[in-house]
C-alpha cells in the first residue's frame, strides 16, 4: 500500500501483533530474530498441507525427555516464517537430521557448536523457490531461509536446547541461524545427490549433515583439475579442523569448478578418490599445532585411550628431522566424502562443509512426502 | 484484540520416560566408571572414585571407555548393565 493511499484508510492497530512478537521473545521461543506469532489458525493451515497425522512422533530423544510431533514442527515452521506448503519439506528435513544420528548422540549440546546443513534435491526446488545458484549459502530466498531456520527453532523450543544452557557451544557458528541449500542439478555435470543415494530424479528429498562451518576455496588461477582439488584438499586438511586422525567432509563444488573437473574426465567418484589421496597435511604442521599425536578415529566399541594411529613421531625427534615432512591423509575412503554442486557459474569458487565426527549415516536423508492430490485435481 | 498463541515448547501429554529405579542402598554394589575418551574424563573419574570410595565401598569397580563421538553400542550398554549396579559417567572435553 503506497503511503498516499494509506492516509485515506483507517489506521490498522498493529499493537496486538507487536505485543505477540514481544511475547514470543519473553517466552524464550526465538533464535534472537522476531518470529511469526504461532496462532492456532496459522498452525492449522500448515497441518492442512500434509496428510500426516499431527500427533505422529518423528523423534523421541530420551536424554531430553522430549518428543517432536508433526504438530510441534508445524508450529516451529510457522514461527520461522515458512509458507504452509513448505511443511512436507520441513518434515523431510527434520527426519534427515534425525536420520544422521547426531541428535541422539549429543551434538546439539556439544562445545563443537555445529548445526544442521540441509541439502534439497528434486522438483520441489523449483516448485517452492529454493535457491541453488548465486548466494546459495546466503540470504534472500524465503524457502532456504525459513526451512533452515525451522530446524533451529525445533532444537530450541521442542527439545529445549538453548545457548548457555543445554547448548554449550564454545563459539557456535553463523550457520546455526539457518543453513539450507538446494543442489544446482541443472548446472551439475554429475548425478544429483539424491539419485546417488538411490532415489529417483523425479522425487524430492532432503539430506542433512551436522556442520561446524563452511570454508570457501577461491581458485580462479588455474584450469588444471588437480590444482583445484589440491586447493580444496588443503581446506579439508586444515589443522584447525583436525581433532582425530581422520574425518569426513562435504564438498560443495561451484558449477564452474564442477564443469572444469568434468571436462577433464573426472566423475564424482574420481573427485572423491583424488581427495582421499591428496587431502594431506605435513606432520611437521601438525606438530606445530600440538596435534601430531591425535587420537584414532573411534569405532563403535570400547577403545584403549592410549592407542595411536601411526601418526606420532618418536618423542625427541629433532625439529629438522625429515620425518616431519611426511604427509598424512585425513580421509579414510571415498565414502567419507560428500559431493554436491551449488552456486552460480560466474567464478571459480567452491566450499567445504566441515562435519562432526562419524555419525551412523552420512548424510542423513529423507524423501519428501507431498500431500496426495484428490483424483482428478490437476497438478 | 488479543492473540492466542500455540506454545511451541509444550510436549504431548501421556508420554513418560522411565528412569531405572535407584538402588535402595548404594554401599557394596558393583560400580561402573564410564569415560568417553575425551581429555581429562578418566582423570575426573579417578578423583570421583577416590572421593566416593569410603561412602560407596564398592564390591568391584569396572572401568569402561566409550567413543566420544558416537553413541555407545547396544552391546557395550548391555555389558555395562550386566556388570554394574551403579554407573558414574564422565564426559571430559
Amino acid at each position: 500500500m503506497a503511503v498516499d493511499e494509506a492516509r485515506d484508510e483507517p489506521p490498522v492497530d498493529l499493537d496486538p501483533l507487536l505485543q505477540a512478537i514481544e511475547h514470543c521473545y519473553e517466552q524464550g521461543w526465538t533464535d534472537g530474530l522476531p518470529v511469526v506469532p504461532p496462532t492456532p489458525e496459522l498452525v492449522e493451515r500448515f497441518l492442512s498441507a500434509t496428510d500426516r497425522d499431527p500427533d505422529e512422533i518423528l523423534a523421541n530423544i530420551s536424554q531430553f525427555r522430549r518428543v517432536a510431533t508433526v504438530r510441534q514442527i508445524a508450529v516451529c515452521a510457522a514461527m520461522a516464517g515458512c509458507r504452509p506448503e513448505y511443511l512436507p519439506v520441513v518434515l523431510a528435513a527434520f527426519e534427515a537430521v534425525i536420520d544422521e544420528g547426531w541428535p541422539e548422540a549429543g551434538a546439539w549440546q556439544s562445545t563443537t557448536g555445529g548445526g544442521p546443513l540441509l541439502i534439497v534435491n528434486g522438483p520441489v526446488r523449483t516448485e517452492l523457490g529454493f535457491n541453488s545458484r548465486g548466494n546459495v549459502f546466503g540470504p534472500g530466498f524465503r524457502a532456504n531461509a525459513t526451512v533452515g531456520r525451522t530446524m533451529r527453532l525445533v532444537i530450541i523450543d521442542v527439545f529445549g536446547v538453548s545457548p548457555h544452557e543445554l547448548d554449550q557451544s564454545t563459539q557456535g557458528n553463523p550457520g546455526k541461524y539457518s543453513l539450507c541449500i538446494a543442489e544446482n542439478e541443472e548446472e551439475s555435470p554429475w548425478e544429483p545427490l539424491h539419485v546417488e543415494l538411490g532415489g529417483s530424479s523425479d522425487e524430492s528429498a532432503v539430506s542433512a549433515l551436522h556442520t561446524r562451518g563452511i570454508d570457501f576455496i577461491d581458485n580462479r588461477q588455474t584450469a588444471d583439475a588437480h590444482h583445484i582439488l589440491n586447493d580444496i584438499g588443503d581446506s579439508i586438511a586444515r589443522t584447525g579442523t583436525i581433532l582425530r586422525a581422520e574425518k569426513r567432509i562435504a564438498v560443495i563444488i561451484g558449477p564452474e569448478h564442477a564443469q572444469l573437473l568434468a571436462t577433464q574426465g573426472m566423475t564424482k567418484r574420481d573427485v572423491k578418490e583424488y581427495l582421499v589421496e591428496n587431502a594431506v597435511r605435513r606432520l611437521g604442521d601438525l606438530r606445530r599445532t600440538g596435534k601430531d599425536g591425535v587420537r584414532p578415529t573411534p569405532s563403535n566399541a570400547p577403545v584403549s585411550t592410549g592407542s595411536m594411529h601411526g601418526w606420532a613421531q618418536p618423542s625427541g625427534s629433532a625439529e629438522d628431522d625429515p620425518g616431519w615432512d611426511r604427509r598424512v591423509g585425513v580421509l579414510r575412503s571415498p565414502d567419507d566424502v560428500l559431493v554436491v554442486v551449488a552456486g552460480a557459474p560466474n567464478a571459480g569458487v567452491s566450499a567445504v562443509a566441515q562435519p562432526l565426527g562419524f555419525p551412523p549415516r552420512f548424510p542423513g536423508h529423507s524423501v519428501v512426502r507431498p500431500k496426495r492430490r484428490p483424483p482428478g485435481e490437476p497438478a | 484484540m488479543k492473540f492466542v498463541l500455540v506454545d511451541p515448547t509444550q510436549q504431548p501429554t501421556g508420554l513418560a520416560v522411565t528412569l531405572a529405579a535407584r538402588p535402595a542402598e548404594l554401599r557394596g554394589l558393583r560400580l561402573g566408571l564410564m569415560e568417553n575418551t575425551k581429555a581429562n574424563a578418566a582423570a575426573l573419574l579417578e578423583e570421583v572414585e577416590a572421593f566416593l570410595r569410603d561412602e560407596l565401598e564398592p564390591a568391584i569397580v569396572n572401568r569402561y571407555s566409550v567413543p566420544g563421538t558416537l553413541p555407545a553400542s547396544d552391546e557395550v550398554l548391555d555389558q555395562i548393565a550386566a556388570e554394574c549396579d551403579l554407573v558414574i559417567e564422565a564426559i571430559g572435553d
